[in-house]
């Protein structure tokens, strides 16, 4: 990576904010969306102190977004940890609602192994692409794609289950 | 090793093509024949569609039946297995699948619950072979590796375990929670009594079945596209990637010179390794949907490359989990090195399954509308016809095709050739083990992978089990 390529260590943290004002509706649509409820905010608002300490580390520009988003999903799913340690029950996320499908798919989703809730809700239902899924959950791009697969194979069984069920 | 086959159309192309995607000449005529795959192709057109409607905030009441079976690991492990064993005799003999397997969260919009699912046929035959329910799925758990004495066997991914042949835990790095982890885990055994685990990125840790346990200064690089990039021979060397394009082996206390390539595949000698020569080429796009390679034989100990197969690509798609080392497979004698997913360089629009020979580098495709299944005691490559209905095996050694005595919906062979397993001609969710031309078990469950021990005398079958998403077993034949 060359000089013109990295975050310049006196603009850094001006970089950083700029970005971070940039992202934060974003940041917070995010952490929502994988289930931090009404906590979202306060978390999208959390990853700027972790941001500061780290920026050095940073070295592309361009991935910026994305690290600022792995941030932010990381401390999204140690909330939801320490919330699973203490109490269980209704659960906040975003999903599709209004379906002609016969099963809940709220609650389809929502019975999904977490890695596969979360790269469909990114993908699908925030619209990310796979690599930008990728970047944000700490995976490959191939296991987005494979984990998006297995996610709705699942989602097809338990419908074909149930209509025959029925 | 894996073994990976493929019956149906993959669901991540039944997921491409209810999303658009047009589908290939195979494909069509599958779907065409398929009842299966036609259903499934219908379901996940409405679900596609269902998941491009709106997404809103919404709030779903969540039990957290998941972590049901993981705190159950607390079980003393011989309690667990037993446990377990008894529920797959109840469930082989008409009862409900565990509980534990069957995370209960309300499904059904109308009707509040989700129906029961209808008890699994029973097994035609009194089986004397009973599968060990093993704690880890398919999808937490990506690596499957038996040790060369077939012994014991690690399974790694978001977590590893090392299991005796009986199936009783014997030491383990638990799953991650949550999933989201900066840890990626690889086994792979130096020999009988020694294996490795490398944890991506940095470290690689060698474990004696004795307790000892050293850590190399070999620095881990894995998994590429090209597969995790941590091999052993079985005879006390070890091959690590210690970046995309480079590798060192590690035996007798000492890590080698940096090679060029990325480690695949050790022969069965333990003298030749298969490497991929460049690293992976991804095209950028969901269209071609594949990564490729080329790969090379390097000599061992000297690390020198001894053959190059020129003029193919070595290739994996997109949607599929198997990195592109996993459709590799040397031949028993070592002599030649099967690849289900090759192409010519000069026609990159059509893949199938090649034999590479190690010792002139020559590559030589099975015949057109024949597909391989694997491998032969023989050494000589057990092939089916591409066709919808199964049609009779043939074999095939480079050159000509003899008739084959298994049975026409063979998935899959035993190293020693006594043991084949098949789906039934009448459920294709059934798995049927036949042993010398006889019946001896079938199992309700959608094989989707097998990984024989090397004395052919257990295996893990990787499966699909009634109202199970996926599941692991362990069967002993013995």
């Amino acid at each position: 990576m060359g000089v013109e390529g990295t975050l310049a260590s006196d603009g850094r943290q001006e970089d950083l904010d700029a970005a971070y004002q940039r992202h934060f509706a974003d940041l917070a649509r995010l952490c929502r969306a994988l289930g931090a409820g009404r906590d979202a905010e306060d978390l999208a608002q959390e990853v700027p102190i972790h941001a500061r300490a780290h920026v050095q580390d940073v070295r592309d520009p361009a991935r910026l977004e994305g690290w600022l988003r792995a941030i932010a999903v990381r401390k999204t799913y140690r909330l939801k940890a320490r919330r699973n340690s203490i109490r269980l029950g209704n659960e906040e996320m975003v999903a599709p609602v209004d379906t002609d499908l016969p099963i809940d798919l709220a609650a389809a989703i929502a019975r999904l192994p977490a890695r596969e809730r979360s790269v469909l809700t990114l993908v699908q239902g925030l619209g990310y692409s796979q690599a930008g899924a990728a970047e944000a959950l700490g995976i490959r791009r191939g296991t987005v794609a494979a984990t998006l697969a297995h996610a709705r194979a699942k989602i097809a069984t338990w419908l074909i289950d149930y209509e025959r069920g029925r | 090793m894996r073994r990976f086959w493929q019956r149906h159309i993959s669901e991540g192309d039944l997921a491409a093509l209810a999303d658009g995607g047009a589908a290939t000449a195979p494909q069509e005529s599958h779907l065409a024949g398929c009842p299966r795959c036609a259903e499934r192709l219908a379901a996940h057109r409405r679900i596609g569609r269902a998941l491009a409607t709106e997404w809103v905030n919404t709030t779903v009441s969540v039990p957290h039946a998941r972590t049901a079976p993981r705190a159950a690991l607390a079980l003393p492990v011989a309690a667990l297995a037993a446990v377990l064993a008894a529920a797959l005799v109840f469930r082989g003999i008409g009862g409900p699948a565990t509980p534990s397997q069957t995370p209960t969260v309300g499904l059904a919009s109308e009707t509040g619950s989700r129906p029961p699912t209808p008890p699994p046929t029973p097994s035609p035959l009194p089986s004397p072979v009973v599968p060990v329910e093993l704690p880890a799925d398919g999808l937490t758990m990506n690596s499957i590796h038996w040790s060369p004495d077939g012994k014991h066997v690690i399974y790694a991914g978001l977590g590893w375990e090392l299991l005796d042949d009986a199936g009783t835990l014997l030491k383990r790095v638990p799953l991650a929670t949550p999933h989201y982890v900066d840890v990626m885990y690889e086994g792979a055994w130096l020999d009988s009594s020694h294996y490795a685990i490398g944890a991506e990125p940095g470290t690689v840790t060698i474990y004696g079945l004795d307790g000892s346990e050293v850590q190399p200064p070999v620095v881990y690089r894995g998994h590429t596209v090209n597969g995790p990039g941590i091999v052993g021979n079985g005879r006390g060397a070890l091959s690590v990637a210690a970046a995309p394009t480079s590798f060192v082996v590690w035996a007798n206390g000492s890590a080698s010179k940096d090679v060029p390539g990325f480690p695949l595949r050790w022969s069965p000698d333990g003298t030749r390794l298969l490497v991929a020569t460049s690293s992976a080429q991804d095209p950028g796009s969901m269209a071609d949907g594949a990564w490729w390679d080329t790969v090379a034989l390097v000599s061992y100990p000297d690390l020198e490359q001894t053959a190059t197969f020129e003029g193919i690509q070595l290739v994996a798609n997109v949607d599929q989990g198997p990195s592109i080392g996993a459709f590799l497979e040397f031949s028993p004698d070592g002599r030649s090195v099967l690849s289900t997913g090759t192409r010519r360089q000069s026609a990159p629009g059509s893949t199938g399954a090649a034999i590479l020979d190690a010792a002139t580098g020559r590559t030589t495709f099975v015949p057109d509308k024949l597909g391989a299944i694997g491998w032969l005691p023989n050494s000589r490559l057990l092939v089916r016809p591409m066709t919808v209905a199964p049609g009779p095996l043939q074999e095939w050694d480079g050159s000509s095709l003899s008739p084959s005595d298994l049975p026409p919906t063979t998935l899959s062979v035993s190293p020693t050739g006594a043991l084949a397993v098949a789906a039934s001609t009448t459920d294709q969710n059934v798995i049927r083990f036949v042993v010398d031309g006889t019946t001896i078990m079938d199992l309700q469950e959608s094989a989707m992978e097998i990984d024989w021990s090397p004395d052919g005398s257990h295996l893990i079958l990787v499966g699909q089990p009634p109202d199970v998403a996926w599941a692991l077993s362990l069967i002993s034949l013995r």
